[in-house]
């Protein structure tokens, strides 16, 4: 009988995105349910209105999919293409890299947060290329000044990293905040 | 002639996909906009011939019509309103939470509904219930709850679940 059979909901994506974008749901809660299966996996990293409740960079169909920030001129290889489809949560910025200037003039920019421990964790972290720029989030505040020296609101006109900086500033919500202040300057 | 009009305007007859007619009040039904709109389309003149509404089954259409009954009188939100009452609202008012104690697939059944139809803020207390289910759970707890099967390869699952480490001990 088919009342036997135990029940598994499928909704369509919209009422799936619906649920996710609920204020019920925190940050965490949505990125605990992109472990679920694959197609709640995809609501979480592919549907823009829930990346825009993440902070992450939106998703733009004419740049391939790939959020990408342009501060240069030229086109990156096919191998960090790759690299930044297989990671949702990072922008290709095609740029000098702010750490190390005399490398190629593109790199992969991972989400303050999220993707950090997938970086970090990597066995081969050591031979990879220079493409991946990864901060721990207790320094959010050294983030939130190079994204603003690097990044500047004039060059996020693409998808690009304005909403790490709201992400920065307003999640999660802040109980302490440590400024040094040197001979008038404001020191993080 | 025209209070007799008037009269069989305030009933409606709809058909459900099993083929039950229910009949119930317009103003009722018309806090379906689907419905809302079929009727004005219909210009009044046979609104004694039954809706179809082949995507909804008598028992969930029973269930639906008894939401629309208990809100008839609510005053029909604007698009303002309701994007600023539903960004602060993260409670469900209480007749509603007692209205969603159904089964699993009752509580689909009327969410997936309400979408056809268009019962926007039915539509809004079925995904806060089912957000209120995945509230701090883990993973494999909203697959339990859901009963969903989990598709990932352990490759996949051991990459998300260090991508979620930090997410996960809170």
């Amino acid at each position: 009988m088919e009342s036997a059979k135990p029940y598994a909901p499928v909704l369509p994506a919209e009422l799936m995105i619906q649920i996710f974008l609920d204020p019920v749901l925190d940050l965490y809660d949505v990125l605990r349910c992109a472990g679920v299966n694959r197609f709640w996996y995809q609501i979480a990293y592919q549907q823009n209105p829930v990346r825009r409740k993440l902070f992450l960079p939106l998703l733009d169909k004419s740049r391939n999919g790939i959020p990408t920030l342009r501060l240069a001129k030229g086109e990156p290889p096919n191998t960090i293409r790759r690299h930044a489809r297989a990671y949702p949560q990072a922008t290709l910025v095609v740029g000098p890299n702010p750490d190390t200037p005399q490398s190629a003039p593109w790199y992969l920019f991972l989400h303050p947060v999220i993707g950090q421990n997938r970086y970090s964790t990597r066995p081969d972290r050591s031979t990879e290329p220079p493409y991946f720029i990864g901060y721990q989030y207790e320094n959010r505040a050294p983030i939130y000044a190079k994204l603003c020296r690097y990044h500047p609101p004039s060059s996020s006109s693409g998808p690009g990293q304005e909403s790490w900086r709201k992400m920065c500033v307003t999640w999660p919500p802040v109980n302490k905040v440590k400024v040094k202040v040197d001979h008038g300057h404001l020191m993080y | 002639m025209a209070s007799a009009s008037t009269d069989a305007a305030k009933v409606i007859k709809v058909t459900t996909s099993d083929g039950i007619d229910i009949t119930v009040d317009r103003q009722v039904a018309e806090r379906s906009i689907l419905i809302k709109n079929l009727l004005e389309d219909l210009g009044g003149e046979s609104t004694d011939e039954p809706i179809p509404i082949p995507n909804v089954n008598e028992a969930v259409m029973k269930k639906v019509l008894e939401w629309c009954e208990h809100h008839k009188a609510d005053p029909p939100a604007s698009q303002d309103d309701d994007s600023d009452s539903r960004k602060k609202s993260t409670d469900i008012e209480e007749w509603d939470q007692k209205f969603m104690q159904v089964d699993q697939e009752m509580l689909f059944e009327i969410i997936l509904a309400a979408n056809y139809l268009d019962i926007k803020a039915l539509l809004d207390v079925g995904c806060k219930t089912v957000a209120n289910m995945i509230k701090g759970k883990s993973p494999d707890e909203i697959r339990k709850t859901f009963n969903i099967q989990n598709d990932f390869t352990p490759e996949e699952e051991d990459q998300i679940r260090r991508e979620n480490e930090w997410a996960e001990d809170r």
